[in-house]
């Protein structure tokens, strides 16, 4: 096409007034902005959170695909053994409505890293030198302290979510934790003083972030176990309180099994 | 607007995110169609592993049984709520029954409130009795009063009944 003749130009003129007409809404930018962010920042993490898909609430495959199941752990042969055994029993156990029981059964909190499975939503919360995550479920929280440096292992206090450090690399979130209680144990798999948890958390979009989770143990584990987390966006939603405060179910004294306390109806004491 | 390519595997995905100045936000993923159904079914498979921490073997889920009965009592507590339901028999007094629902948390983003079942009030419970045959059940879904049915969370599974 000639565009030097007139019929150019006017297609010139044409095209910049389109062109105009697109960046209109850009100049407006800034005053949408301050009602609400319009671009999406990578490291805005604060909010309320689902894990994706929602376990309590269904599943729509077709916002943004599951990520793959958790891989089994990678024992060594002489620990693997026994937890493939135990799993069969638990699975023969449920079989038989009899299901042993388990922590949550005593009112204990998931620890690391099962905490991050989300049973409830998630509340993050940064703030200078730290980000906090808050789980609904048994009002557990972490602490991840930013920039500073990792306590060696045999100086980490054991307890239910470790002692965690992280740091920014580019957009992503990388946090090690370390200092688990042995008796804190994610899908029963045994672990040892040594065990570190590794995360490298990174939203996908606005509305998404992922967690990817490797633990190791010098101990007990061949190698990596590595999974990915995802999480959905829950806008405006706000944490429940939790407190175990009325736990029926217990274990029977001659099987081990999980068994429901009938309570008696009266007035109130 | 903000595009997130993720491999995993043979899978390829493509996140579209889009904010308007008015606010509208737009996610949306897109899949290679091949593996569709696949997600579909890994998605389910993820959910019923997940949801697999808390056992709900001691209930009996296959010999649902609907009841009709009057409200003692109405517990909002973690880890579960309770509703304690009088249930007339054909002779004698009637039968307690501890009927065991998900928790607050779960409840409320199911649509429950703390105070919308009252002692008094009749309500029909389609629930999953214990298998030792002790009066206590998991309940699988509530018509109230005012006809509204509610269902128990996820986790607690479906009526299988009517």
């Amino acid at each position: 096409m000639n565009f030097a003749n007139s019929g150019g130009r006017f297609l010139r003129r044409q095209a910049a007034l389109l062109l105009c007409a697109l960046l209109l809404p850009a100049l407006s930018l800034p005053a949408a902005a301050a009602k609400r962010p319009v671009k999406f920042d990578p490291r805005a993490l604060d909010g309320a959170w689902n894990r994706y898909p929602d376990v309590t609430n269904g599943v729509d495959p077709t916002v943004q695909p599951p990520p793959p199941d958790i891989p089994p752990p990678p024992l060594k042969p002489e620990y693997l053994k026994p937890w493939q055994e135990y799993q069969q029993k638990v699975a023969e156990a449920n079989k038989r409505g009899e299901p042993p029981v388990t922590g949550y059964v005593r009112c204990l909190p998931d620890g690391m890293p099962a905490v991050m499975m989300a049973m409830f939503p998630l509340e993050v919360l940064q703030s200078p030198g730290r980000v906090t995550i808050i789980e609904e479920a048994y009002n557990q929280v972490r602490r991840i302290y930013l920039d500073e440096e990792q306590i060696p292992v045999e100086d980490a206090e054991p307890g239910f979510w470790g002692h965690s450090v992280g740091h920014w690399e580019g957009d992503t979130l990388v946090v090690d934790t370390v200092g688990i209680k042995e008796n804190v144990r994610f899908r029963d798999v045994p672990h040892s003083d040594q065990m570190r948890i590794s995360e490298r958390i990174r939203m996908l979009s606005h509305d998404f972030f992922e967690d990817r989770i490797t633990v190791t143990d010098p101990v007990y584990l061949t190698g990596p176990w590595n999974w990915v987390w995802e999480y959905q966006r829950k806008p405006g939603y706000k944490l429940y309180e939790y407190v175990c405060e009325d736990n029926r179910e217990y274990a029977d004294p001659d099987t081990g099994a999980q068994r429901l306390k009938i309570k008696p109806v009266g007035p109130e004491k | 607007m903000a595009f997130a390519v993720r491999t995993a595997g043979q899978r390829a995905t493509l996140i579209l995110h889009v904010e308007s100045p008015g606010g509208v936000v737009f996610t949306s993923g897109i899949a290679n169609r091949r593996y569709a159904a696949l997600l579909v079914a890994g998605a389910l498979l993820a959910a019923g592993t997940a949801a697999a921490h808390h056992s709900f073997a001691m209930y009996d889920n296959d010999h649902q049984v609907k009841m009709v009965g009057s409200v003692a009592k109405f517990q909002w507590t973690n880890p579960h709520v309770y509703i304690e339901l009088m249930v007339p028999q054909q002779q004698g007094e009637p039968q307690h029954w501890s009927i065991e629902c998900a928790n607050p948390g779960i409840l409320n983003r199911n649509g429950w409130k703390f105070n919308m079942i009252k002692p008094g009030d009749t309500l029909t419970v389609i629930v999953a009795p214990l298998r030792t045959g002790e009066p206590g059940a998991l309940l699988k879904e509530v018509t109230l009063p005012d006809g509204r049915v509610l269902g128990n969370g996820g986790p607690a599974g479906k009526a299988l009944i009517h």
